[in-house]
C-alpha cells in the first residue's frame, strides 16, 4: 500500500487487516469539509459491515491502474466507489469485482446502467411527505432543472407527487439565464400557502451566489415556501430540507454491497434515490408562512436559526 | 551658390566665438553644457523609471477594477438588465480615472456602455471568454481593461459530471492616462527642477573656483593689454602658478627689450626731425626767394607788356589810317603793309610770350563755345594754304565725313593750336606736302573722340632733338637751318591742348618729314544761329556830330585814336592826364569820354570816379582804355564808374561797337 502511495485513511479509522477481506471501499482522498463526510459515510460502512473493510483514498495523482491491480491482488469482490474519485476507479475495474457507488449527483445514463448507484438526491416521496406534514395546503409544487442532471429524479417526483395530492411543474433549462429566466415566471405566478419551489441539487439551476438569495428573497416577499435538497438553504431561509445522514448511508451502502456480494447478477442496477436522510428547517421562515412548527420535534436534525 | 557657401553659418559663428571667449568662460561654457545636459538625461531617465512604475500600479489596478465590476455584474448579465449593476457601474465609474465601462453579455452584446468607452468595443476587445482579468487595448490616452463575467460553481467531489464555470459576458474597464501623464510631468518637472537647481550651485562654484584659478592668468593678459595700449613702465607681477609666473617672466624680459628698441628709435628720431626741421628751414627760404622772384618775373613781363604795346599801338594805329587815305600809290601801300604786319607778328610774339607766362601761372581758362569743325578746318586751311602754295608745296586737307558739325571746345585756342603746327609743317617743308586730317575715332562718355594730325615732308626731327622740342625758345635742328619764330608755338599749343584734355605727340625722322597729332575728347554741341555775313567798312554815322573827349598822356596813341574818330565824323578833344579830362569835360560837355587808365597826375581810375562825383547823373558815359586788358584790371574799372573797357591796341571793330552801343549810333557805310 504504502509503495502504492496509498494509505489509510482517517484517523477514526483502524488499520484493517489486510488479507481475505471480501470488501473495500474506495474514496476521495480531499480536505474539509468533505474529508468528514466520508469518514462518517465510511464509518457507518464498516459498521454495517462488522469487518474490517480497506479503504483506498484516491487523490488527484493517485494512479488508478496501480490501484485497480492492489485490489485485484487483495481478491477484493466488491467495491464501495464512493464520489467522483471512487466512481472512475470502479468504472477501470473487471467486470467481474461487483461495485456499490455511492455519494454521487447526476450520474450519466450509462454509469447509471452499470452498476448500483445510491444518489445524495433524497427521494422526492420523502420530500413530498414532509412538505404534506409540513403545509397541508400546499398542492403545487414547481422545480427548475437541468434534464442531464436530474430528469431521472423528475420522472420519480412526477410519480410520487401525484399519490400525495400534489401537482409537479418541473421546467427544464440548460443554462443558467433560462433558469433565470423560468424561477422569474414561477415568482411571479406563486401563490402563498399553495405553491412551493423545490430546489434539486443542480448546478445549473442553483446557482448559490447570486440567484439563490434573490429566489429567497422573492418567496419571502411573496409568502410562498422553498424547499430544498442542501441544510445551507434551510439556514438561508428554505422552509426546510433533507439531506443525507452519513452514517446510515454508509451502513445502506455496506448493506448493498454484501446484497451484490451475495448475489451478485440479481442485483438491479441503475440509480437509487436517497433514502437515509435527515431533516432540516427554519423555524423562522415556518413563523412568516404560518407553518406550525415544533421546536421540540425529534424528527427535525438541524433547526435554523441556531440559537 | 559660392555665396551660400561663404555666407557665416551659425556654426562658423559659434566657432569663432568660442575661439574668442576666455579661458574662463570656456570652461564654465563646457561644465554648463554638461551639468545641464546631466540634469535633462537624469530628469528624462528618472520620469521614464517613475512612469513604469506608476504605469504598473495603474495596469494592476485597472484589472482589480474590472474584476471587482466582474464580481458585481453576474445578476444583469443573467437577468440581462443593466439596472442590476447600475449600482456597481456608478461606483466603478467614480473610480479616479475610470472613465468608461461596458457590460457584454456572452454573445457579445453590449448590455451598457457608460463613458468614454469608444464605437468600436468588439475590435478592442474581442468577444468574451473566460480567464483572468486582462489589458485588453491600450492608446495613448487609455487602457481598456477586460474581465469576464461568470457563473461560479462550486466544485463538488459528488458530481460525476465535472461542472464548468459559466460564461455569462465579460465587463470592460476603460482607465484614463490622466493620472499616469500627471505624474510624469509631476517626476520629470520636480527632478528637472532639482537637477537645474544643483545645477545652478554648481556652475556658480565652478565659475568661483575658475576664477580663482585664472586670476593670474587674467592679471598677465590685463599687463599684456596695458604694455599694447602703450603704458610706459609696465611690467607683470609674479604670481600664481609656476607656469604663469614664467610667462610673466618671459613677458617682463621682452618689455625690457622693447624698451631699450625704443629708446633707441626715439634717439634716431630726435636726430632726424632736427635734420628735417633745418632742410624745411632752408626750403622755405628757397621758396620764398622763388615766390619773390616769380612774382618779379610777372611784374616784369606785365609791365614790359604794357611798355611794348604802347609804342606798337601807335604805330599800328597809324599804319591803320593811313591805310584808310585813299590818295596812296601802290608802294606806300605795301610799305604801310609791310609796317602793319611786322607790327601784328611782334605783336604776336608778346602775345605769345604772355599766353605762356599765363598757362604757366595756371590763368589760362579755356573758353568753351559751340564750333563748327569743317568750318574751322576750312578757316584755317585758308590761312595756311596762301602760304604752303607760295612754297610750291601740295596742301592737303583730309576731313572725315562722319566728323560731328559741332562740338563744344574753345575755337580760337583750338585755331590757335592747328595754325601752329601748320605754320610750323609749311615752315619747315622746303618740298613735298603739307597734310591736315581731322578723324572720328568714335564716342565715349565724354563726347566725340577726335583725332587732329598735321603731316608732312619736311627736314625731320631727330629723337633728340624731339625730346626738347615743347621745351619754350626751343627750335629743331641746327642754328643755320632754324626758321624764324619765337620758338614758343609748340610749347604754346602743347600746353594749351593739355588743358583740353589732350596732348600733342610727335613721330618723326631726320629727312622724312614728321607728324605732329593730338586727340581730344569734345562734347557735342548743338548748331549755333547764323553767323552775322561780313559788313562794309564804315563811313560815317547817321544823326548830328557827337563830341568825344580822349585822354592818354602818350602822345602818339592819343593822336592815333584821335586821327580814327576824326575820320569817323566825330568832333574830338584832347587831354593829356585824367585832370585834363576833367577840364575838358567841363568845358565841351563831351558826348562820351574815352579815357587811358595809366596816366600822370591823375589816373583814369581816378577821374571817372571824381566826374560822377561831380556831375552826377550828367556826366557823360566813360570808356576805359588800357594796356592791361585782364579780367581783374575791367572790373575795377567798371567799379569805378566806367561804362565799357577797351583793350590796347584798340582794334577798330571793337571801337565801332562799343560807340554805337554807347550813343546809340547807325553807321553808314560805304
Amino acid at each position: 500500500m504504502g509503495a502504492l502511495g496509498l494509505w489509510t485513511l482517517t484517523a477514526g479509522l483502524p488499520s484493517w487487516a489486510a488479507d481475505g477481506q471480501p470488501l473495500a471501499v474506495v474514496y476521495p482522498d480531499i480536505g474539509e469539509p468533505f474529508r468528514s463526510v466520508f469518514a462518517s459515510i465510511v464509518e457507518g460502512i464498516r459498521e454495517q459491515a462488522r469487518q474490517a473493510v480497506p479503504g483506498f483514498g484516491v487523490g488527484a495523482d493517485t494512479p488508478i491502474p496501480a490501484l485497480v491491480d492492489e485490489l485485484r491482488k487483495r481478491e477484493i469482490r466488491v467495491v464501495i466507489a464512493l464520489g467522483r474519485s471512487g466512481l472512475k476507479v470502479a468504472e477501470a475495474l473487471d467486470r467481474s469485482v461487483g461495485v456499490v457507488a455511492g455519494c454521487v449527483l447526476a450520474v450519466p445514463e450509462a454509469q447509471a446502467q452499470a452498476f448500483t448507484v445510491h444518489s445524495l438526491a433524497p427521494d422526492p416521496a420523502l420530500i413530498f411527505a414532509q412538505l404534506r406534514r409540513m403545509l397541508p395546503t400546499a398542492r403545487r409544487v414547481w422545480a427548475v432543472h437541468d434534464p442531464q442532471q436530474n430528469a431521472w429524479l423528475m420522472r420519480l417526483a412526477q410519480e410520487a407527487a401525484r399519490p400525495l395530492g400534489l401537482e409537479l411543474t418541473a421546467q427544464e433549462a440548460g443554462d443558467l439565464q433560462r433558469a433565470t429566466k423560468a424561477y422569474q415566471d414561477i415568482i411571479a405566478a406563486a401563490e402563498p400557502q399553495r405553491d412551493v419551489l423545490w430546489l434539486p441539487q443542480d448546478s445549473t439551476t442553483v446557482e448559490e451566489a447570486t440567484l439563490l438569495p434573490l429566489v429567497l428573497q422573492e418567496a419571502w416577499r411573496r409568502k410562498f415556501a422553498v424547499i430544498s435538497s442542501n441544510a445551507q438553504h434551510v439556514r438561508r431561509g428554505a422552509l426546510f430540507a433533507l439531506y443525507p445522514d452519513n452514517p446510515a448511508m454508509g451502513r445502506s451502502l455496506a448493506q448493498s454491497a454484501f446484497d451484490t456480494l451475495a448475489n451478485a447478477k440479481r442485483t438491479a442496477h441503475g440509480l437509487l434515490p436517497l433514502r437515509d436522510v435527515l431533516l432540516a428547517a427554519n423555524q423562522r421562515t415556518a413563523a412568516h408562512l404560518g407553518v406550525d412548527l415544533d421546536p421540540r420535534d425529534q424528527r427535525i436534525a438541524k433547526l435554523y436559526p441556531e440559537s | 551658390m559660392m555665396r551660400f557657401l561663404r555666407s557665416p553659418w551659425p556654426s562658423a559663428l559659434f566657432s569663432r566665438e568660442w575661439r574668442e571667449s576666455s579661458f574662463r568662460g570656456q570652461l564654465s561654457a563646457a561644465a554648463t553644457a554638461g551639468i545641464l545636459l546631466l540634469a535633462l538625461l537624469s530628469s528624462v531617465v528618472s520620469s521614464w523609471m517613475a512612469s513604469r512604475q506608476v504605469r504598473a500600479t495603474l495596469v494592476e489596478q485597472g484589472q482589480r477594477v474590472a474584476q471587482s465590476l466582474a464580481n458585481q455584474a453576474p445578476l444583469a448579465l443573467i437577468s440581462l438588465a443593466h439596472e442590476n449593476a447600475a449600482e456597481a457601474v456608478r461606483a466603478t465609474l467614480a473610480f479616479p480615472d475610470v472613465i468608461g465601462v461596458e457590460l457584454r453579455s456572452a454573445d457579445g452584446q453590449v448590455l451598457l456602455a457608460q463613458g468614454a468607452v469608444g464605437a468600436d468595443t468588439t475590435g478592442l476587445a474581442g468577444r468574451p471568454a473566460l480567464g483572468e482579468p486582462r489589458l485588453a487595448a491600450e492608446t495613448d490616452d487609455a487602457w481598456h481593461f477586460v474581465a469576464p463575467v461568470v457563473a461560479q460553481r462550486n466544485a463538488s467531489p459528488f458530481e460525476v459530471i465535472e461542472s464548468q464555470n459559466e460564461l455569462l459576458g465579460d465587463v470592460r474597464v476603460v482607465l484614463g492616462k490622466g493620472t499616469l501623464n500627471r505624474m510624469l510631468a509631476q517626476v520629470f518637472f520636480t527632478s528637472l527642477g532639482i537637477s537645474l537647481l544643483l545645477a545652478v550651485v554648481f556652475v556658480v562654484l565652478l565659475r568661483w573656483l575658475a576664477s580663482r584659478l585664472t586670476r593670474p592668468l587674467t592679471e598677465l593678459s590685463g599687463t599684456m593689454a596695458r604694455a599694447e595700449r602703450g603704458e610706459p613702465g609696465v611690467h607683470a607681477v609674479l604670481s600664481g602658478p609656476s607656469d604663469i609666473q614664467q610667462m610673466a617672466r618671459a613677458f617682463n624680459r621682452m618689455i625690457d627689450a622693447q624698451n631699450a628698441r625704443g629708446e633707441e628709435l626715439q634717439r634716431h628720431r630726435d636726430q632726424l626731425e632736427a635734420a628735417v626741421l633745418a632742410r624745411t628751414a632752408e626750403l622755405q627760404v628757397a621758396k620764398e626767394r622763388a615766390e619773390v622772384a616769380s612774382a618779379a618775373k610777372s611784374e616784369f613781363l606785365a609791365r614790359m607788356s604794357h611798355e611794348l604795346r604802347t609804342p606798337l599801338n601807335a604805330v599800328l594805329g597809324y599804319a591803320q589810317i593811313l591805310r584808310m587815305d585813299e590818295g596812296l600809290t601802290g608802294r606806300q601801300q605795301a610799305g604801310l603793309g609791310i609796317i602793319q604786319s611786322s607790327g601784328e607778328h611782334l605783336l604776336t610774339l608778346i602775345v605769345d610770350i604772355l599766353d605762356l607766362a599765363r598757362i604757366e601761372a595756371g590763368k589760362t581758362v579755356i573758353d568753351s563755345g559751340p564750333v563748327d569743325l569743317t568750318a574751322l578746318v576750312r578757316s584755317v586751311a585758308d590761312i595756311v594754304r596762301v602760304k604752303a602754295e607760295e612754297k610750291g608745296l601740295v596742301f592737303v586737307i583730309d576731313t572725315d565725313p562722319a566728323l560731328p558739325t559741332h562740338v563744344l571746345s574753345d575755337e580760337k585756342r583750338l585755331r590757335q593750336v592747328l595754325i601752329n603746327l601748320l605754320g610750323n609743317a609749311v615752315k619747315f617743308t622746303q618740298q613735298g606736302h603739307v597734310t591736315l586730317s581731322a578723324r572720328h575715332q568714335g564716342h565715349d562718355a565724354g563726347g566725340a573722340k577726335l583725332r587732329f594730325e598735321v603731316r608732312d615732308s619736311g627736314v625731320g626731327i631727330s629723337a633728340e632733338a624731339a625730346q626738347r622740342l615743347f621745351q619754350p625758345f626751343e627750335q629743331a635742328g641746327e642754328s643755320h637751318q632754324r626758321a624764324a619764330g619765337t620758338g614758343l608755338g609748340l610749347a604754346i599749343s602743347r600746353q594749351l591742348v593739355r588743358l583740353m584734355g589732350g596732348d600733342v605727340q610727335v613721330q618723326s625722322q631726320l629727312g622724312t618729314g614728321s607728324v605732329f597729332w593730338f586727340e581730344l575728347t569734345l562734347p557735342l554741341a548743338a548748331r549755333p544761329g547764323p553767323l552775322p555775313a561780313a559788313t562794309p567798312a564804315v563811313r560815317g554815322y547817321d544823326g548830328p556830330m557827337r563830341r568825344i573827349v580822349v585822354a592818354d598822356d602818350v602822345a602818339a596813341n592819343r593822336l592815333m585814336l584821335c586821327e580814327m574818330l576824326r575820320r569817323l565824323g566825330f568832333d574830338v578833344h584832347e587831354a593829356a592826364d585824367g585832370q585834363q579830362a576833367l577840364d575838358q569835360v567841363r568845358l565841351v560837355q563831351p558826348d562820351l569820354l574815352l579815357m587811358d587808365v595809366r596816366m600822370p597826375v591823375m589816373d583814369g581810375l581816378e577821374a571817372t570816379a571824381r566826374l560822377l562825383q561831380d556831375t552826377g547823373t550828367h556826366a557823360p558815359p566813360v570808356v576805359l582804355v588800357s594796356a592791361n586788358a585782364s579780367p581783374a584790371d575791367r572790373d575795377k574799372g567798371l567799379a569805378a564808374g566806367a561804362v565799357d573797357f577797351l583793350p590796347k591796341p584798340v582794334e577798330h571793330e571793337q571801337l565801332l561797337a562799343v560807340l554805337a552801343k554807347q550813343l546809340r549810333l547807325t553807321w553808314r557805310r560805304a
